[in-house]
């Protein structure tokens, strides 16, 4: 993991410089030249992170993508180990060194609560493996999508921290500024245009700009009180009629990290691996043990597990909140459940 | 990197049956090292692996004071893992890891008189309590435990029941029902019934309580009936669980895991969560 | 246990699940390592007689000649699975139900004096079944799943969830929120890999229903799209209109 260096940035690596739009491809691809990058690129009329190989195909405008990035680092399906009659292979390969470019701020505030899922007490060395072999070349948002409500939780449109280089669109080029060694390494490989200091008040400009551009917030003040005092309020009776149970909305979550264990055996019956993929307490069978009993058989349950435990219980466990109001859970509902509408209702607004 | 999900062969030394479905494995890991250094406390539990099947989180019915290089799982057939195991014999292996989980307060807080109640397999993450108790008896006061199952037949551990009363513990067992030609002179009736007849009080006793949740309500319940306080009692909790490590999610309650915050759990905290367990909720 | 002995039965159906085995082809030998398809005349001339561990009835019940057949075949196996979606609920066969048995049979045989069929069911209607392998067609990788289980003594991982657990799984676009087509993916069992949404196709709910699936609220979903209730009918009775939660679902409207 590339250390990000916070308020010491803009003293040890003052310099601000400038990417060409059209100097993007090249610099991808001469970044693919020495890492996988995954970047945004189109997936019928969605957007996915996918390897760039050609920088061309790379779509920073968009809005967001169907998984977050985090499949990069905690991947839907992963083998942990494969056993046979001798004993156990771990899977825990020599990891290339990976870069996310075009990360969103939602996206990466994202990646620093899993680091804190993935490290506390006990290290999970899948993700870490991952993790540690990992750079972010972040970009700000100057276009938060419909869905969008990073504003309210300050996970976003702008980053502060937590990148190794961090893009903002400033009109005729990207102002690219430097978050760590590694970053500065990045940007010493390629020539780019240094940019004046002014370039800083631009990048202003674009900021109050997107901030304009909101039309969802979910109001933090209050909020764990408010959810506190409201486990019974009627409304979960209604979203228990509403939600389709489909798990959908865990499954695009960018903080979410359950996963689900299967041991898959070869047919010989001998030899197998034990793989684990995303899980989701939307499901029935998330919280069923061997007897059959279920701790979470109603719907309802459910659907408060999934908002209570976003807005509520990832402060005690994890010291932030759960959400960093990227939509994609409201984007990808059916129902149209939204979260930033449910804390409104039970606010009564 | 040290990887937490990895388990360690582990060789079944002894097979003891208990009951028609619930058997008692003594195992030892088979790196030595790796058995010296195993510790653990009353009421942790073990992740317990049958390769190509899966894995299931298992509490450890024996006590390291005990220790003679090996330890113990009671396990009830319920489901994959378990009733594949049922199938191994002495000299096969599984993989294990852990000890995981809090276990009960023993070490923590200062315990007097102690008032176990337990229903069917709730006994095994008791018993390493007792074989506590026996093992530094001065150290305790009243030590009583309210036992109940289904039926006689089955009661665990009752070849150890005699050895428990000579320790000065004071047994009381309960069973639902009686089947034809069985002969029993115990109690019938829900283990909650025991209370009737308890010698325990209030005052410096610490209850620890493991059996199925439903049970533990009514036993919570009772005790806070007959003047017990939420803080003085413990529960051992059951949850689905994938990782023993905080990793997977399964077992949340609120913002606890059980596998690191429990299972083991004063009651009095189980009442500040919003999510209802044991039938108690905030507010 | 020694090689299972599979029998494999066919009711009212297309044969496309036991084709299914066939298709195994690169697995198919291992698969023969492990059991003995003893009984299987699709894919063989000489076939044992029972008794068989394992049989695999594919297709709905819909006469009474396959009643029998199908008590037999219960007597002959150890476990009976039902093979596919039309033995799991009635399956394509089952759309027939809302019709009067004797409208449809003038409208398919041109002597339907000859026939008495019966509405169409699954083969849990009429005998104990031990395991669902859903699916039109079943699935392999479940089948194998499935034998695995049984030659472990253990219950296979089926995914129970819904489809769209796999979709996101796979990284697929939503059709349904992202294109506006109606899709049957948030209330169908998974475990085709979400197939047919992977190929730009909404799910037309072939796996029939999910764990805790909300069929109702789904209609009244299909409803505000605009789809007439007939088509919300259609859509629910198409595989699975015998099971009480697509069966809500068509009647909610």
């Amino acid at each position: 993991m590339s250390v990000p260096v916070m308020k010491v940035t803009e003293m040890k690596w003052p310099a601000l410089s400038l990417l060409d739009k059209d100097g993007i491809a090249e610099f991808a691809e001469n970044l693919a030249e020495r890492y996988l990058v995954f970047g945004p690129v189109a997936k019928g009329s969605e957007y996915v992170f996918a390897p760039v190989g050609k920088g061309e195909v790379l779509e920073l405008n968009y809005h967001t993508t169907i998984l977050p990035p985090k499949k990069l680092l905690h991947q839907p399906f992963e083998v942990l180990f494969s056993f046979h009659e001798d004993g156990i292979q771990e899977n825990i390969v020599e990891q290339p060194k990976q870069i996310i470019f075009g990360i969103h701020p939602c996206d990466v505030h994202a990646i620093q609560i899993l680091d804190k899922a993935y490290s506390v007490e006990y290290e999970d060395p899948y993700y870490m493996n991952k993790r540690k072999n990992t750079l972010i070349i972040a970009l700000n948002c100057s276009e938060p999508a419909e869905t969008c409500f990073c504003q309210s939780l300050g996970t976003g449109p702008f980053l502060k921290d937590g990148y190794d280089l961090l893009l903002t669109d400033i009109g005729e080029a990207y102002l690219v500024e430097v978050g760590s060694e590694a970053g500065m390494e990045l940007v010493e490989a390629v020539n780019l245009r240094p940019a004046a200091r002014v370039a800083l008040v631009e990048k202003q400009k674009v900021y109050e700009n997107a901030r304009r551009k909101f039309r969802k917030r979910l109001l933090t003040q209050g909020l764990h009180e408010l959810l506190e005092s409201n486990f019974r309020h009627p409304i979960w009776e209604k979203l228990k009629e509403e939600c389709l149970a489909c798990g959908s909305c865990t499954m695009v979550c960018p903080t979410c990290f359950c996963y689900n264990v299967v041991d898959k055996l070869d047919l010989s019956l001998k030899s197998g691996k034990r793989t684990r993929e995303w899980d989701s307490c939307m499901l029935l069978e998330y919280a069923q043990v061997a007897l059959g009993h279920n701790f979470r058989k109603d719907r309802d349950a459910r659907v408060k597990q999934r908002i209570y435990h976003k807005l509520l219980y990832y402060e005690p466990q994890f010291g932030t909140l759960g959400c960093v109001g990227c939509g994609r859970c409201i984007k990808t509902c059916v129902k149209k459940i939204d979260i930033t509408d449910v804390v409104s209702r039970i606010r009564g607004e | 990197m040290l990887n937490p999900f990895k388990p360690e062969k582990a060789v079944i030394r002894e097979i003891i049956h208990e009951t028609a479905d619930t058997t008692t494995y003594t195992f030892s890991f088979s790196e030595a090292n790796l058995q010296k250094g195993f510790r653990y406390h009353p009421g942790q539990f073990n992740m317990l692996t049958i390769f190509g099947i899966g894995e299931a989180p298992i509490s450890i019915s024996s006590n390291n004071n005990m220790d003679s290089g090996v330890f113990q799982h009671t396990v009830r057939r319920v489901g994959n893992v378990t009733n594949a195991l049922a199938k191994m014999k002495v000299g096969d292996s599984v993989g294990i890891r852990g000890p995981y989980g809090t276990g009960w307060p023993l070490n923590v807080l200062e315990v007097k008189n102690l008032l176990l109640v337990a229903g069917g397999i709730g006994l095994a993450p008791l018993r390493p309590v007792i074989q506590e108790v026996m093992y530094r008896r001065q150290d305790f006061g009243q030590v009583e435990l309210l036992y109940g199952a289904r039926t006689p037949g089955e009661l665990l551990y009752t070849r150890e029941f005699e050895q428990w009363r000579q320790a000065g513990i004071i047994v009381r067992l309960t069973v639902d029902a009686v089947p034809e030609g069985v002969t029993w002179d115990g109690s019938v009736g829900v283990v909650t019934k025991l209370f009737d007849e308890m010698s325990s009080e209030p005052f410096d006793t610490l209850v620890f309580t493991c059996g199925p949740e439903i049970m533990m309500s009514f036993v919570v319940r009772g005790l806070v009936n007959r003047g017990f306080v939420p803080e003085q009692i413990y529960v051992s909790l059951e949850r689905r669980m994938n990782c023993g490590v905080k990793k997977c999610g399964k077992c949340q309650i609120g913002p606890k895991f059980v596998c690191r915050d429990g299972p083991v759990f004063a009651y009095a905290e189980l009442l500040t969560l919003p999510e209802e367990v044991l039938g108690g909720v905030a507010g | 246990m020694s090689k299972p002995k599979i029998a494999i039965y066919k009711m009212s159906s297309c044969a496309g699940c036991q084709l299914e085995i066939l298709n195994f082809e690169p697995m198919l030998l291992d698969l023969l390592g492990a059991v003995d398809l003893s009984y299987f005349v699709m894919a063989k001339r000489e076939n044992e007689e029972g008794p068989y561990d394992i049989g695999l009835v594919e297709g709905a019940i819909t006469c009474g000649e396959e009643i029998s057949r199908l008590k037999k075949a219960r007597q002959q196996c150890r476990m009976l699975v039902a093979f596919g979606s039309c033995a799991c609920y009635g399956g394509l066969p089952s759309i027939k139900n809302w019709t009067s048995e004797r409208e449809i049979e003038e409208r398919v045989y041109p002597q339907p004096h000859l026939l008495e069929s019966t509405t169409a069911y699954g083969i849990d209607h009429y005998v104990t079944v031990d395991a669902y392998l859903k699916g039109c067609p079943a699935s392999r990788e479940e089948l194998l799943e499935f034998v695995k289980g049984v030659l472990l003594g253990i219950k296979p991982y089926l995914r129970p969830h819904s489809v769209c657990v796999e979709c996101k799984l796979h990284e697929n676009v939503c059709l349904f929120t992202s294109q506006g087509k109606v899709c049957m993916g948030p209330v169908t069992t998974a475990g085709c890999g979400a197939l047919c949404p992977a190929n730009n196709k909404p799910c037309e709910g072939c796996r029939g229903p999910a764990n805790d699936a909300n069929t109702e609220s789904l209609a009244r979903t299909f409803d505000e799209y605009g789809l007439h209730r007939s088509d919300v009918v259609r859509l629910f009775r198409k595989f699975a209109g015998m099971t009480p939660e697509f069966s809500r679902g068509a009647e909610v409207l």
